[in-house]
């Protein structure tokens, strides 16, 4: 059966259908993801998104509920390169299944080569997953207005608990992926995850040890209040910021961000750490980024950039308890060399409380 | 950097049919290190491939690689650092022995790393102590020892007696305990050691290889499944780039224990690591073995993905850091990343003969190609399923449809080299897939994609003109030819339907989209963009070729393919070749060839080129199906007189345009003196002259006439008479020694016959005797197994 | 029997960290000096300077201490020198590898003092290994190893033990 992706500027591409039978529009990225297509599937940074995957043959391991991020994926729709059959394993979903289940519609055989060649030249695009590739499809898909509650959406409604025995952690959820939960449990942390807009003086009566800023969708400018709760509470804090928890911090000391052309979206991506200069790889899942801009004004040191464009992928405060990285530490899916900033970051704690 | 360096020896690896070859990796090594100012020293045995870019070389030295001969080039040139990675087990097994003087520093391995790759106690050992999953392997003169190490693995075992002369038996596989008690009965006493070792025959074989720089920053380059399970040599069964049937937590367990590896074995440089993986227990695996050097894997990967590991391996060696490298124009370059691919590519492997053969353990397969495509159908289709690469075994299917159902389970439980021909038969009859895996290990998505094409096959028939199959069967690969004749209709009104159903073939870049460092490699695949471009306006001059079935002539078409490449960007020509598969990159000069992979020869039926694009073609093919045999530059016989026989053989190289010939060079071979001689110093012969004039006006066909330009006439000196033994058109296996030794430029004059050029016009000025006389020419003289070069 | 405790990655990490924090509590890094403690103070105090010139492009100044002319626990008979660097007015980061009964860290500031008069002196360590003889404390600390007082800490350096790691006796 075939579908098409429309883009908003009229280009259009055919390919055969997959997953559910419904039509969905949404922001295009493109992600270079070669492994995990259950946690790139489920990551609540990929809300109101159609992703769309360049690696070949995906799927031939199936689908394993264990490597979930999230219960419910809220992007919108997948397009692939290339699917590999599914396997006759009992244990794993297949892949059409998967998606059918989530009401997540898809197309594959879709030539990912001339859909990144455009959008290198053309920039960030919506998109739509359609059964026509006529201009009505094509208005359609230029009338969609972006959602800006994206995080809103995704957001945990009420307080939870993921007890242990350990330092109390507090996790503002703007999007929250699972590992960074895993990541805290590992390290028996007493972590409690609240919603994006709680107020200072409810975080302040949970008594925490230290807050992580969860990564999330969308653009950091929409979260005014997340911002203003976050300038009060890095002044009594140690704070931890991943990924879209990483801009409302720069945002919230007066930095600027700003929107790259292809972002970085990649299972293996390089990040080098400017004091020791060691290189390493992990997840990236990112459109925007601090400028450059203002850093130092804000009394910002870089302590991460990427190697290969230069971005700035991590920052610490000079004279506050405050570290944050851009990119996705907890790495699922991707390389684990990164997961130690989350000792560095109880490491900071211990630090702090003796002072 | 590492301080006083200036001298670098470089060890060359063995001249062995079965070796990987690797000229080219050692000419970008030489060229890396020399554009860094440092003086580079060469041993190796073969010599003659590697005369061409002796600029970068500062000392060639040829003769047997021993730790007598290194220590002897150690002390004639003063030698600083040693890199032996480039020279496989031989050159480890020099480091492992401590044969290295103080003061000589080893570079890319050390002596831990290396003795690691050839003993396994050395390796179970050290990844015990660096608490790395690796096989339980004890060595054993008890028999207590034996029977406890069983109580605690548990079958099946492997296992094999260690004779006194360090030799040893083959290792035997033991499932029970009655095989076991056998196997002890032979030596009761325990005369010699016994080693045993849990089996993982059965299990699937991963590997990964790391580049890790004196920072200890280590970087994953990339992984690669085996369809294959172990039991079967990884370098005889299919490889695939991604790996694609591990979940994200099992592929991340692989990579910290690679890197974990690279670490503990302080390797600066490149390091593959091989990987067992128990399917059963899906997160229990082991290291099988570590490989700290230049190797197929690291060609596989550095062609798949277009990462120039070997010049990368180079410069970290000698102690840059990843992200501060050059490349080969001197350009800064940050090697800090890891490297993707839209496309999957496969190795598959070829044996030089077509006899059916056993696979097993041990390699058997002599060389191996690379195919590109987007899903697992195209992919086998283009490559070990493609009937237009005539090496590939796995087609021999007619005896097979005879054989009843026990007949063929027997084949696919003791595999070979047509396996895949045996699992396409048994799917066909219905043998069930989740059965087939459990037997073969071969993970069910393959043997899954494998009933699929013929089910594609099956629809193709009862559904004749169907627009919607037929958009399926192309893009799982099946080529215009195959549907055409399905269909019974010639391939005009197939491409017609493809017309209907908006099928467009384009050529795509290989190159993954960030990279800016193009590979100029096209594949032909459905698309919607094309992505190559040439200047129409200047001469063009096409290559074709196939994948060589022998390491000898494949050597040969990579030196013949640079060249043509080094020549018409001199003469401002373009070069394209066309190629069934995909190529490592051969490049002298850094001439990138740009490169259009046609896995089913077709590209005339995708109207992507202008049809004189062929106008100047060079057929390196030596496929015997091919119609245009006469014209084949792949060496086609034309005439042999087997009466002729002398100890010496001279073979001349003769160049011919419309009217006139020349002679380029000479290679004499004399079983008396075992000797080899290439020289274009000619003896002056008017007798010579007539003889090869005669042949050429008689005994030519008029095609011949007319198309052929490159000859070769072996001709023997009997009793003062010329009697031409053989004569030839077209590259022979000497062509590369006729080339650095011409008096003129071979290749140069060569293209230029192909293009239409005269000799005249070129400027060539052919004396009475036949040649063109220069003062002084190069020569090579290859006499007992010492080497010679003079100029 | 030696145990490594604490791996060479580790042990980066935490250099890494203590700087991060230098330069949080003295609010950047003006008139800073590193004085270590020989001899594999000193090389931590080099590691330490290389991440600050990495991170702050400033360099800031290492000096060399030997205090054996200084120690209350040996009769020497060595000449009470000053230190080459003026520390006159400058905020002194005293570095050392282990902390223990705190007496070489005692020794250290009689010598700083000799030499000249520093606005502030701070002590940063590797490691903290509890049981102080003297009421003297840390402020910036890369790991805490409580030990017991028949126990031994070795620290090995890359410099001058060819590789980097904590082990304890």
């Amino acid at each position: 059966m075939k579908r098409y992706l429309v883009l908003e500027d009229g280009f259009t591409l055919e390919g055969d259908s997959l997953g559910a039978p419904t039509i969905a529009a949404g922001q295009l990225v493109i992600s270079n993801n070669l492994y995990g297509l259950e946690q790139t599937i489920t990551d609540a940074t990929y809300n109101g998104q159609i992703i769309a995957m360049t690696a070949p043959a995906i799927g031939a391991s199936g689908i394993d509920p264990n490597e979930y991020e999230a219960i419910n994926p809220t992007c919108k729709g997948i397009i692939f390169n290339s699917v590999a059959l599914t396997s006759d394993n009992e244990h794993n979903q297949s892949l059409d299944d998967f998606l059918v289940s989530k009401d997540i519609p898809a197309i594959t055989n879709i030539d990912v080569r001339a859909l990144a060649l455009h959008i290198q030249e053309f920039g960030q695009l919506k998109a739509s997953i359609s059964d026509t590739d006529d201009e009505h499809a094509i208005d359609q898909i230029k009338a969609l207005v972006i959602q800006r509650d994206l995080v809103k959406q995704v957001s945990t409604r009420q307080p939870y608990p993921n007890p242990n025995s350990g330092k109390k952690i507090v996790i503002i959820d703007l999007g929250m992926k699972y590992s960074i939960l895993r990541q805290l449990s590992y390290r028996d942390c007493n972590s409690i995850v609240v919603p994006y807009n709680y107020s200072v003086k409810e975080i302040e009566e949970l008594n925490p040890d230290g807050i992580i800023i969860s990564n999330g969708p969308g653009d950091p400018v929409n979260l005014g209040d997340t911002i203003e709760t976050v300038q009060e509470l890095q002044d009594k804090f140690p704070i931890f910021g991943i990924g879209l928890g990483h801009l409302v911090i720069a945002l919230a000391n007066n930095c600027q961000t700003i929107k790259m052309t292809l972002g970085h979206h990649s299972t293996s991506y390089p990040v080098k750490e400017i004091a020791s200069g060691k290189i390493e790889y992990t997840n990236h899942n990112h459109i925007y980024a601090i400028s450059d801009r203002g850093i130092k004004d804000a009394h910002f040191i870089v302590t991460h950039i990427c190697p290969t464009d230069g971005t700035i992928e991590g920052i610490r405060h000079m004279y506050k308890p405050t570290i944050s990285v851009q990119f996705d530490p907890e790495a699922a899916p991707g390389a684990q060399d990164m997961t130690y900033l989350f000792d560095e970051f109880l490491d900071m704690i211990s630090s702090y409380e003796r002072i | 950097m590492k301080k006083n360096i200036q001298n670098i020896l470089i060890l060359g690896s063995i001249n062995s049919p079965t070796n990987v070859d690797l000229t080219n990796v050692i000419y970008r090594t030489c060229r890396t290190l020399n554009n860094l100012k440092f003086k580079v020293t060469l041993l190796m045995e073969n010599p003659i491939s590697i005369l061409t870019k002796s600029e970068a070389i500062t000392n060639l030295v040829i003769s047997k690689v021993t730790s007598d001969t290194v220590k002897q080039v150690i002390e004639d040139y003063k030698i600083d650092a040693i890199i032996p990675t480039l020279g496989d087990r031989n050159a480890m097994s020099i480091i492992a022995s401590n044969g290295i003087p103080k003061g000589v520093e080893v570079l890319g391995t050390n002596q831990l790393a290396s003795l690691a790759t050839i003993n396994r106690d050395a390796l179970s050992k050290h990844l015990e102590y660096n608490h790395l999953p690796v096989i339980n392997y004890i060595s054993t003169k008890n028999e207590n020892d034996v029977y406890d190490f069983v109580r605690k693995n548990e079958f099946p075992v492997i296992v094999r007696r260690r004779f006194k002369n360090r030799m040893s038996s083959g290792w035997t596989i033991i499932e029970n305990l009655y095989d076991l008690n056998n196997f002890i009965e032979h030596d009761p006493d325990f005369k010699d050691a016994v080693e045993i070792e849990k089996s993982v025959h059965g299990q699937h074989e991963f590997s990964i290889t790391t580049l890790r720089d004196s920072a200890n920053n280590v970087n994953v380059v990339g992984s690669i499944e085996d369809i294959q399970p172990i039991g079967i040599h990884h370098l005889d069964s299919l490889l695939v780039t991604p790996t694609l049937t591990l979940t994200n937590s099992q592929i991340q367990e692989l990579r910290s224990a690679a890197i974990r590896v690279a670490k503990a074995f302080n390797i600066v440089g490149v390091c593959t690591t091989h990987f067992a993986l128990n399917a059963e227990k899906s997160n229990e695996f082991y290291i099988t073995e570590i490989i700290p050097r230049i190797s197929e894997e690291t060609k596989f990967l550095e062609t798949a993905y277009n990462y120039p590991i070997s010049e990368i391996a180079a410069q970290l060696n000698i102690g840059k850091h990843i992200d501060k490298l050059q490349n080969s124009r001197g350009e800064k370059i940050n090697a800090a990343y890891e490297p993707n691919i839209e496309f999957l590519t496969m190795r598959v492997p070829t044996w030089d003969n077509i006899q059916e053969v056993l696979v097993n353990p041990k390699k058997t397969s002599s060389g191996a190609f690379l195919i590109r495509g987007t899903t697992i159908e195209e992919v086998l289709k283009k490559g070990p399923l493609n009937a237009k690469i005539s090496q590939t075994n796995a087609l021999n299917s007619s005896g097979l449809k005879n054989l009843n159902d026990d007949e063929l389970f027997e084949k696919i439980v003791h595999p070979t080299n047509r396996q895949l021909a045996v699992l396409k038969t048994a799917l066909n009859r219905g043998f069930d897939i989740p059965y087939l895996s459990k037997i073969t290990k071969i993970h069910p998505v393959y043997l899954a994609t494998l009933k699929k094409l013929s089910k594609i096959k099956i629809k193709l028939v009862q559904n004749k003109g169907d627009l919607e199959i037929l958009r399926t069967a192309i893009i799982s690969g099946f080529s215009i030819d195959e549907i055409s004749t399905l269909w019974e209709i010639n391939s005009e009104q197939l491409k017609e339907l493809l017309v209907q159903s908006k099928i467009d073939f384009q050529l795509k870049d290989a190159t993954f989209i960030t990279n800016t460092d193009k590979s100029l490699e096209f594949i032909v695949s459905p698309g919607k963009f094309n992505e190559f471009s040439y200047n129409d306006s200047k001469e063009t001059i096409a290559i074709k070729s196939s994948p060589e079935m022998s390491l000898y002539e494949q050597v040969r078409n990579n030196y013949i393919i640079s060249r043509i490449a080094q020549v018409s960007h001199k003469n401002g020509f373009n070069a394209i070749l066309f190629d069934k598969t995909t190529r490592e990159t051969v490049n002298i000069d850094d001439n990138k060839i740009a490169r259009v992979v046609d896995s089913f020869d077709e590209i005339e039926k995708y109207n992507l080129f202008p049809k004189d694009i062929f106008k100047h073609t060079i057929n390196l093919n030596n496929d015997f199906r091919d119609k245009n045999g006469l014209l084949d530059e792949g060496e086609t016989k034309i005439f042999e007189d087997d009466g002729v026989k002398n100890t010496d053989e001279y073979e001349y190289c003769v160049l011919k345009d419309g009217e006139k010939w020349v002679m380029s060079s000479y290679v004499k071979t004399s079983s008396s003196e075992d000797s080899y001689q290439a020289t274009a110093n000619f003896k002056r012969s008017l007798k010579l002259k007539k003889v090869i004039n005669t042949f050429l006006n008689k005994n030519l066909t008029e095609e011949q006439k007319k198309f052929a330009k490159l000859f070769n006439f072996t001709i023997c000196f009997i009793n003062n008479e010329i009697k031409i033994k053989k004569v030839s058109i077209g590259f022979s296996e000497n062509i590369v020694a006729h080339d650095i030794v011409s008096s003129f430029d071979l290749i140069d004059t060569y293209i230029k016959l192909v293009i239409g050029i005269g000799f005249k016009e070129m400027g060539l000025k052919i004396n009475q005797f036949g040649f063109v006389s220069e003062k002084k020419n190069k020569e090579i003289l290859l006499k007992n197994n010492s080497f010679v070069l003079t100029i | 029997m030696a145990k490594e405790i604490i791996d060479g990655i580790t042990m980066q990490r935490a250099l890494t960290r203590i700087t991060y924090e230098i330069i949080e509590r003295n609010k950047g890094i003006d008139n800073l000096v590193l004085v270590g403690i020989k001899t594999r103070g000193v090389f931590i105090a080099h590691r330490i300077e290389s991440r600050l010139k990495q991170l702050e492009g400033i360099t800031v100044p290492v000096a060399e201490l030997d205090i054996t002319a200084f120690r209350d626990d040996q009769e020497t008979n060595q000449e009470k020198s000053a230190l080459d660097i003026d520390l006159t007015d400058k905020n002194v980061i005293l570095v050392d590898d282990v902390l223990y009964t705190g007496r070489t860290i005692r020794a250290a500031m009689d010598a700083i003092i000799y030499s000249g008069r520093p606005k502030k002196i701070s002590l940063a360590v590797l490691v903290d290994r509890g049981h102080r003889e003297l009421p003297i404390r840390a402020d910036f600390v890369g790991k805490n190893i409580p030990t017991s007082r028949k126990e031994k800490i070795n620290v090995s350096m890359s410099e001058i033990d060819g590789e980097d790691k904590i082990e304890i006796d």
